[in-house]
């Protein structure tokens, strides 16, 4: 019995450590694949990066169509998906909750938040840039990742409306406040905080994405600084993308660097969507 | 004629009866507690008259609900009905904006934009309230940067600001700590000379204290109502005197 | 009074047409991919496209065997799966058993890190840092291979399987854990024991949202496995999945309509239907256990 007590002790003992090294594994591959990325690029970043266009030279090479790009298309996709991801959350959550529809909407919002990256590029294809004619422009991307990140403010939506105490809408009623005047004028101005949070998260997710706007024809070299939302584009990371892919350890370079720039606007977007988010829900708990 | 008036009051939480055959009727220009324990409806009946219950699902209203003799169920607009009956809840509400803002509300939905309209409202809601005297100097300070007690008289103004006729208090004092509490009963003694008050409230001495008439109800039923002197000195019924000298409740 | 009625009725009818959107796209990509996939085996016949040990269809002898792409994308997965699910599933344990909830409480949110990094990042990581490092002690590794991506996709989909994994442990009753100590079990022992059958349903649910990530992903293995298709069980070889396929075929000089055209609905449908299957087990899992302790 004792024997056995203390080869379990042992075990546990073991395990304990293994855990523990295997958790800070993990934590170390972080670091050590940012400390490369630093070390790689770093020194390529300076005020002709920014400004370049792209070029067969890497020294010459730069990110300004990249950025250029990249923001437009932001632009465009939050016009199209903040409104009627928002609408929508609301709907759902403030007039509709318990309904069948909602239920069906809930679980089509799941099914579409596993749907790889590239079906919604196929499906940008053939709708945007196919059938309603849009050619590979900005607004085809942009439709196309308008799409992909709507779930992504519908539910943060719903989640921060729901966050909003029941005695506030009673509140709004009891003076003989119509819904529409107590959606809007209350619950929607006190749950802002939370709906912010999920905008930046889904921008910070539009940014990252690759794939689907290759399928819709976003090149990958763009040596124009598109003008109009009929324009083609190029983002950082198809840029990054382009560099990865080439031979010459000029582009590599030119791609860590880049890498730099997209992860620095990554973590700021998450960082301050944390911080809304924190300040917004201790407001809610009083 | 009586401000509001109940026949055969009724209603269903699904299957279960929350309110049974209350008939009850309400002088203008008093103040009217509804008490109880726990549980009694005297909260899902205040609720009737403005038609709160509405608003949770699964609800079964029957009986007749009268004010100012208009069947209030009969009423096209509910919103109508919310603004000549006005309420305070059991916990200050205030919404997450500005004293001045919290205080005009009422008006803003009913499309009212008129700067001085709007300023002057305020300042009556707020001095019927007694409340404008702390708060004339910041009108634009947030509404939840004042004291428990504050926003509850806020809750008060910005009700008083919609001009209703009737203010319905569920439990208006509960969560305050004494002080504001003798501060809203003063105030409830103030209003009654110019709206009718119904006031739900399980704390008997604040009943005794304030109001004019009282309801006691126990399971749904109204099991009396008549002046508060009598109810609480020389109730008719048995089970009136029980609760009201402490033996349940 | 009516205008306004009439007006609130037209907000809420423009907020329920918003909410459709959703279900319309749904709807959009059965359809898009159903329509052309259909033409496609108007051609291809599926007996080819599921035996078929060939993928040329850009080649001047055609072949639509979806095998060596089906086996490219299975075996990056697998080799991500192999990885994050122990490794994800004992540092669960070990931030919901053994560490300190102020240990649990900065570590998580930097594992989280991980599953926020764009996945060129990580595409690059895996051609010019890991694959590099493999090489130096695994001799044969090639250039483009199914092992780098393959675990560097495992280290972004570590936080799925922690995160969920750690949820549902904590979701389990203190009683449980309560009742094993008070038989003298040691932390190990009531960890596997215990605590991981009583979560059972929420890991599994953690695993199959991992695996369906991996199935889907594209960049990483774009950029470090390869682009020719490969039927192979060998990681050390390039190959390609079904994700890079779509992307090289949409990024080239293919004319729309055509047979090699539709080759990229066809596969994307083999995709769509692996993952929507997948999404639906987790989803109808995750609502019968989140009944299971109440």
């Amino acid at each position: 019995m004792d024997n056995h007590l203390a080869i379990s002790k042992s075990k546990d003992k073991l395990f304990r450590i293994i855990a523990l090294s295997l958790t800070v594994f993990a934590l170390l591959i972080l670091l050590v694949l940012l400390a490369d990325i630093f070390w790689r690029g770093f020194g390529r970043l300076n005020w002709g990066f920014f400004k370049n266009l792209p070029s067969r030279h890497p020294e010459n090479a730069g990110i300004l169509t990249a950025i250029a790009g990249m923001l437009s298309l932001l632009f465009f996709t939050i016009i199209i998906a903040l409104p009627i991801g928002i609408l929508a959350g609301v709907y759902l959550q403030e007039y509709r909750s318990k309904s069948h529809f909602a239920k069906i909407v809930e679980i089509n919002i799941a099914n579409l938040a596993g749907v790889p990256s590239v079906i919604y590029g196929i499906l940008g294809l053939q709708l945007f840039v196919r059938m309603a004619k849009m050619g590979n422009s900005l607004l085809a991307g942009a439709f196309t990742l308008a799409l992909l990140i709507m779930p992504i403010i519908i539910v943060s939506t719903r989640e921060a409306l729901k966050a909003v105490p029941k005695t506030l809408r009673e509140g709004s009623y009891g003076m003989g406040a119509t819904k529409w005047q107590t959606t809007s004028r209350v619950v929607i101005p006190s749950a802002l905080g939370g709906i912010l949070t999920g905008i930046i998260l889904s921008i910070s997710r539009a940014i990252g994405e690759t794939a689907p706007l290759l399928v819709i024809g976003a090149l990958v070299y763009v040596p124009f600084i598109p003008e109009g939302p009929n324009d083609q584009f190029t983002t950082l990371p198809i840029q990054v993308f382009n560099w990865v892919s080439r031979p010459q350890a000029g582009f590599i370079v030119n791609a860590a660097a880049g890498i730099i720039i997209l992860l620095l606007i990554t973590f700021l977007l998450n960082g301050i969507a944390i911080y809304i988010r924190n300040k917004w829900y201790k407001k809610m708990k009083y | 004629m009586y401000k509001l008036e109940t026949r055969n009051a009724n209603l269903f939480y699904g299957e279960k009866q929350a309110l049974k055959d209350i008939s009850i009727g309400i002088e203008p220009n008093t103040v009217t507690a509804f008490i109880g324990p726990s549980g009694c409806g005297k909260s899902t009946f205040l609720r009737c008259f403005n038609r709160m219950n509405d608003l949770i699902d699964n609800t079964t209203i029957k009986g007749t609900y009268l004010l100012d003799d208009e069947d209030i169920y009969a009423m096209e607009e509910v919103y109508d009905l919310r603004k000549k009956v006005g309420m305070v809840f059991q916990k200050p509400n205030p919404f997450p904006k500005t004293i001045f803002e919290n205080v005009i509300y009422g008006l803003r939905i009913n499309g009212i934009k008129d700067k001085n309209i709007l300023s002057e409202r305020a300042e009556l809601s707020l001095r019927n309230a007694a409340l404008w005297d702390e708060v004339k100097d910041d009108l634009n300070k947030s509404a939840l940067s004042l004291s428990g007690g504050q926003q509850q008289r806020l809750c008060i103004a910005r009700t008083l600001a919609v001009e209703p006729t009737v203010v319905l208090m569920d439990e208006p004092a509960s969560a305050l700590d004494p002080i504001s509490t003798a501060k809203i009963e003063d105030l409830i003694y103030e209003l009654k000379s110019k709206f009718t008050i119904v006031i739900v409230t399980h704390n008997m001495q604040q009943a005794a204290r304030v109001s004019d008439k009282t309801a006691f109800f126990y399971l749904g039923e109204l099991i009396e109502y008549d002046d508060t002197k009598k109810i609480f000195t020389n109730p008719e019924k048995e089970r009136t005197q029980n609760y009201v000298t402490g033996r349940f409740g | 009074m009516v205008n306004r009625r009439l007006k609130e009725k037209m907000i809420e009818g423009v907020m329920m047409l918003c909410s459709f959107v959703t279900i319309l796209t749904t709807i959009s990509i059965i359809i898009i991919l159903a329509v052309d996939t259909f033409k496609f085996f108007g051609e291809v016949s599926i007996i080819d496209f599921f035996t078929d040990t060939q993928w040329t269809p850009l080649f001047s002898e055609k072949h639509f065997g979806i095998l060596p792409l089906l086996m490219g994308t299975l075996l990056t997965t697998t080799i991500a799966v192999l990885f994050a699910v122990p490794v994800g599933l004992i540092i669960a344990v070990y931030l919901n058993e053994y560490a300190s909830p102020r240990f649990t409480a900065i570590v998580k949110p930097i594992l989280e890190i991980l599953a926020a990094i764009p996945t060129v990042v990580y595409g690059f990581f895996a051609l010019q840092f890991v694959t590099p490092l493999l090489q130096s002690f695994i001799p044969g590794l090639r250039g483009f291979n199914a092992l780098s991506p393959g675990l560097v996709m495992g280290v972004m989909i570590i936080p799925y399987i922690t995160s969920l994994s750690e949820d549902a442990l904590r979701a389990v009753p203190k009683s449980l854990r309560e009742a094993s100590y008070g038989m003298g079990a040691t932390k190990l022992q009531t960890a596997f024991r215990v605590m991981i059958p009583a979560a059972s349903s929420g890991i599994l649910v953690s695993i199959i949202l991992a695996v369906s990530r991996a199935l889907g992903e594209t960049m990483i293995v774009a950029i470090a496995a390869g682009q020719e298709p490969n039927l192979t069980f060998n990681p050390m070889e390039s190959v390609e999945t079904i994700t890079t396929y779509i992307v090289q075929v949409s990024m080239g000089d293919v004319p729309q309509d055509s047979l090699e055209y539709r080759t990229i609905f066809a596969a994307g449908m083999t995709l769509f239907v692996f993952t929507f299957i997948l999404n639906n087990i987790s989803f109808w899992l995750r609502k019968k256990y989140q009944n299971q302790y109440e």
